[in-house]
Formats: structure tokens, C-alpha cells, sequence
């Protein structure tokens, strides 16, 4: 993906979504990279969370 | 100011609000959001302060140095009437939303000054008060200083999380974090931590928070906090607003902190792996939002925030980090003893803190960073008068950051798609 300017603005325009779309997520479960593999799971931990994803209080070291 | 939960408390809070902040508590109305699609995300989090002083004087500490003084005001610790009448509240809430967790944190000032005997008292009260079926996470955010055998030894019996501050080597640390008479606590932290991480206690062990400071070295930081093995490490940016502008020392970069962050973030994810890694919950937020995701953290993202701080008095208050911004910043006028917490709703300071891309500036909306950083921090976008509605004073640093995230994520799923092969 390149990063290009936006017309009228200063900056890169950033398009903040990787697709995805066409890729099995399995497959990307089972990468090799850890922190991918973490974000992506708790990507799809969320999907089953009934109360929604919050913005946790930062003032208490959690990883939830 | 009329004392919370006293006849007319929220209208006095809300005349102080309506000058300080015309944006949300002028010029946001609760009830044309709700019928502008709005629907309240129930306090997921109760944040109790059991103690409103310290045993530490942080420089740059937002509950004492800052702006909002109401701390000298306040009860030193909860009284037993405060604490039941908060417990019954945390326990009404869940039960009218039917939630089936919360998560009930214990805070200050220092929490571990209300004594350990205490400290179990409200555990068990909490545990006992909540719904079948609801089940309490709790939590305590502490400097550590006084962690030893015993206090450890009532939080291992109530299932009490804890988080500790440290924010990086010893020299670092003690240019910040000093006792009263401008001693470093760095080397009482670390004896607490040991404590924390014998096998017996590492079940409670949540993690360590770390406040960024462009002086300090970013992987020396990483690599003092990783010695302390914690599971979770956050880095958070010091408070600061549009007023009082973020610190910066002198022939710093513009983007000091943004770089500093990128540092820690190639540290963490490029380093050598470590078994368990420890996760460190900005730079997973920012990644997981990259790959659309959401957030969820205060720093970044559009998540609603679901917090809720009953004060020593039994104040009903948004977070703290809001004090940074003006005396009374946190303020409903809204009382545990009197009030529902469903009261809340009908704050517009709170109702801001829900509504996601409503809240932002039209700058804001017209950066495409914005589904990721969220705008920032809500207490870092604050202006004397017109309030929340702008951009985050670290906007450049944020944008730093996510751009960063985002090629190498970009870069190495390309690469694990192009090998064909998890």
C-alpha cells in the first residue's frame, strides 16, 4: 500500500484498515508472529463480547 | 461548590462545567443523543478511591498537581457509610443492566494506605453484594511502596489484581516518583515487585504502568520494566491539554514522544522473543485497530468509555486524569448515597465520553488517522472554555505512532501472505 498525499491536506492520507477481507484469518491465527497473532485474536474475542469493547480505565495496569 | 449529592449539586456543577467546557456541557444536550441513535454503555468499571492521600509526591502527578484541588477537600479514607452505599450501587447497576462482569478497581491517592484489613472488608463486600452471575473483577493500581508479606498476603486472599507505576530505570524513576521528603522509592518498588512476583502471589501480578518522558531512554526503559516480568505493560503519556501543553524538554524533536513510542514499539515487537511476551496494551490497541478492530484504552480509539469513580466522599466522578483540565473537571454533583448511577446518563461530560465520532473535532474528522487514534485521550484535547472538542495535544505524536504500526503490519502480513504459509 503506498501512502500518499491527499489532495488539500499536508500530510500521507492513511488508510487505517489492512484488508483482510480476502484472507483466512485462520491462517493468520497461526502465524508465527506473536503480536499479530494476539491483536487478531482479541479482534475476534470481541466479536463474542455481548456487553461491547470498552475503553478500560488506563490508570490500572491490565491487559483487559 | 455545593457538595455532591446536596439539593442543587448538579446544577452547581454544571455552572462551572458550562464556563469551563462549553463543549460537551453547554453545547451537547443527553437527550438529542439518545435520539440521535445513542444507547448508554452501562459502568463496567467502578473506580473506588479508598484513599485520598499519598505516600508519594509524583511530579507529575494528576490528582495533586495539577489543576483540580478538590483532594484537599475530601475525607482522607471511604468511611464504612460511603463504602456500603457504594457497593450497593455497584451492585444495582449490574443487576438493573444484567451484566455479566465488572470490574470494581481499587485507587487513590495510594489505595494500600486504607490498611489491609480494610482492604479485604470491601473485597468481600463487593464479591457478596454483586448479582449471581455477575462476575467481579478486582483490581488496584498501587506505587508499590508498600507491598510486603502481609498486604500482599490479604490481596492473595481476595483475588485483588495489582498493578504497580514504574516508570523505567532507577535514575529515571526517582527523577519523578519521590517520597515526601524528595527520596527516590525506585528501590522500595523493586522489593515490593519481588514480593508480587514470588510464585505464591504471581496470580495477581496485572502489570506495570509506565508514564512516558521524552528524557528517559526508551529500550533502557523497556528493558528495566521487562526485568520485572510483568504480563502487561501500558505506556501513557503525561497529562496535559491545549492550556497547559505537553512537556517537552529543551531542543526536543515536535514529535518527542510519538518517537519514543515508535522506539519501544520496534523494541517490543522486532526484539527477541520472550516467553510469555508481555503485552503491552497501547501498541496491541493501535495494531488491533489497524486491522479494524477496536480499542481498548482511554489513549486511542473511539471505544465508550464505562467508568465510573466514587470519590472518598461518595462523589460520583469521571476519571481522574479529567483534574488535569480545571477544579471540579470530574464533577456530576451526583452522590452514591442518593443516586443511581443511571443518573450519570445525563451528564453531557460523560454522554461525551459515549458517542464515539460525535464527540470529535471537525479537524479530527477530516484526518483519516481518526477511527485509530480516536482523537486521543479525552483529557488531552481540553482548552480552557471551549472544552474537549479538538484535537489530542500529542495529535502529531499519535499520528507518528499509528503510521509506524500500520507499515510494519502492513510489511509482515504481505510477507506471511506471500510465503503462503502461517
Amino acid at each position: 500500500m503506498d501512502v500518499k498525499p491527499a489532495p488539500g491536506t499536508s500530510g500521507p492520507v492513511f488508510t487505517p484498515v489492512i484488508d483482510l477481507s480476502q484472507v483466512s484469518l485462520l491462517e493468520l491465527l497461526h502465524s508465527r508472529q506473536p503480536a499479530v497473532n494476539s491483536s487478531l485474536q482479541q479482534v475476534i474475542r470481541s466479536l463474542d463480547d455481548p456487553n461491547g469493547v470498552i475503553s478500560a480505565f488506563q490508570s490500572f495496569a491490565s491487559g483487559r | 461548590m455545593t457538595g455532591a449529592g446536596a439539593p442543587g449539586a448538579v446544577a452547581a456543577a454544571r455552572e462551572v462545567h458550562e464556563t469551563a467546557a462549553r463543549w460537551p456541557y453547554a453545547e451537547l444536550d443527553p437527550a438529542v443523543e439518545r435520539a440521535a441513535g445513542w444507547v448508554p454503555t452501562p459502568f463496567r468499571e467502578i473506580v473506588v478511591k479508598v484513599h485520598q492521600r499519598c505516600n508519594l509526591q509524583c511530579t507529575y502527578c494528576y490528582v495533586y498537581e495539577q489543576a483540580d484541588q478538590s483532594w484537599r477537600d475530601r475525607p482522607i479514607m471511604m468511611s464504612e457509610q460511603v463504602r456500603h452505599a457504594a457497593v450497593a450501587g455497584i451492585a444495582r447497576h449490574a443487576e438493573e443492566h444484567g451484566l455479566r462482569r465488572v470490574r470494581v478497581i481499587l485507587h487513590g491517592g495510594e489505595p494500600l494506605l486504607y490498611g489491609p484489613r480494610r482492604l479485604g472488608e470491601l473485597a468481600a463486600e463487593i464479591r457478596a453484594g454483586v448479582p449471581a452471575g455477575c462476575t467481579v473483577e478486582l483490581g488496584m493500581q498501587t506505587n508499590g511502596v508498600l507491598l510486603n508479606d502481609k498486604t500482599v498476603g490479604v490481596l492473595r486472599e481476595h483475588d485483588i489484581k495489582v498493578g504497580v507505576s514504574v516508570d523505567g530505570t532507577a535514575r529515571d524513576h526517582d527523577r519523578y516518583r519521590r517520597t515526601r521528603n524528595g527520596q527516590g522509592s525506585f528501590a522500595a518498588v523493586r522489593t515490593g515487585l519481588e514480593v508480587l512476583r514470588r510464585p505464591e502471589n504471581i496470580g495477581l501480578y496485572a502489570g506495570l504502568l509506565c508514564t512516558v518522558s521524552p528524557e528517559n531512554d526508551p529500550v533502557e526503559t523497556f528493558e528495566q520494566l521487562l526485568k520485572f516480568e510483568p504480563p502487561t505493560i501500558d505506556f501513557l503519556l503525561p497529562h496535559a491539554n491545549h492550556d497547559t501543553g505537553p512537556w517537552l524538554p529543551a531542543g526536543a524533536a515536535p514529535t518527542a514522544y510519538g518517537d519514543w513510542l515508535v522506539k519501544a514499539f520496534d523494541h517490543w515487537y522486532l526484539g527477541k522473543p520472550q516467553h510469555p511476551a508481555p503485552r503491552v496494551r497501547l501498541f496491541e490497541d493501535v495494531m488491533r485497530m489497524v486491522l479494524n478492530g477496536r480499542s481498548s484504552s482511554e489513549q486511542v480509539g473511539l471505544s465508550p468509555s464505562a467508568t465510573l469513580v466514587i470519590e472518598t466522599d461518595g462523589a460520583i466522578e469521571q476519571v481522574d486524569a479529567l483534574k488535569s483540565a480545571y477544579e471540579g473537571a470530574g464533577a456530576t454533583g451526583l452522590h452514591v448515597e442518593r443516586d443511581p448511577f443511571d443518573a450519570a446518563f445525563d451528564d453531557p461530560g460523560v454522554v461525551a465520553r459515549q458517542i464515539g465520532v460525535r464527540a470529535l473535532s471537525d479537524t479530527c474528522l477530516a484526518c483519516d488517522f481518526h477511527p485509530v487514534c480516536g482523537g486521543g485521550h479525552y483529557a488531552h484535547r481540553y482548552r480552557s472554555g471551549a472544552g474537549y472538542r479538538h484535537p489530542s495535544v500529542y495529535c502529531d505524536d499519535l499520528r507518528r505512532v499509528i503510521q509506524h504500526v500500520h507499515h510494519r503490519l502492513e510489511a509482515d502480513i504481505q510477507k506471511l501472505l506471500a510465503m503462503g504459509e502461517p
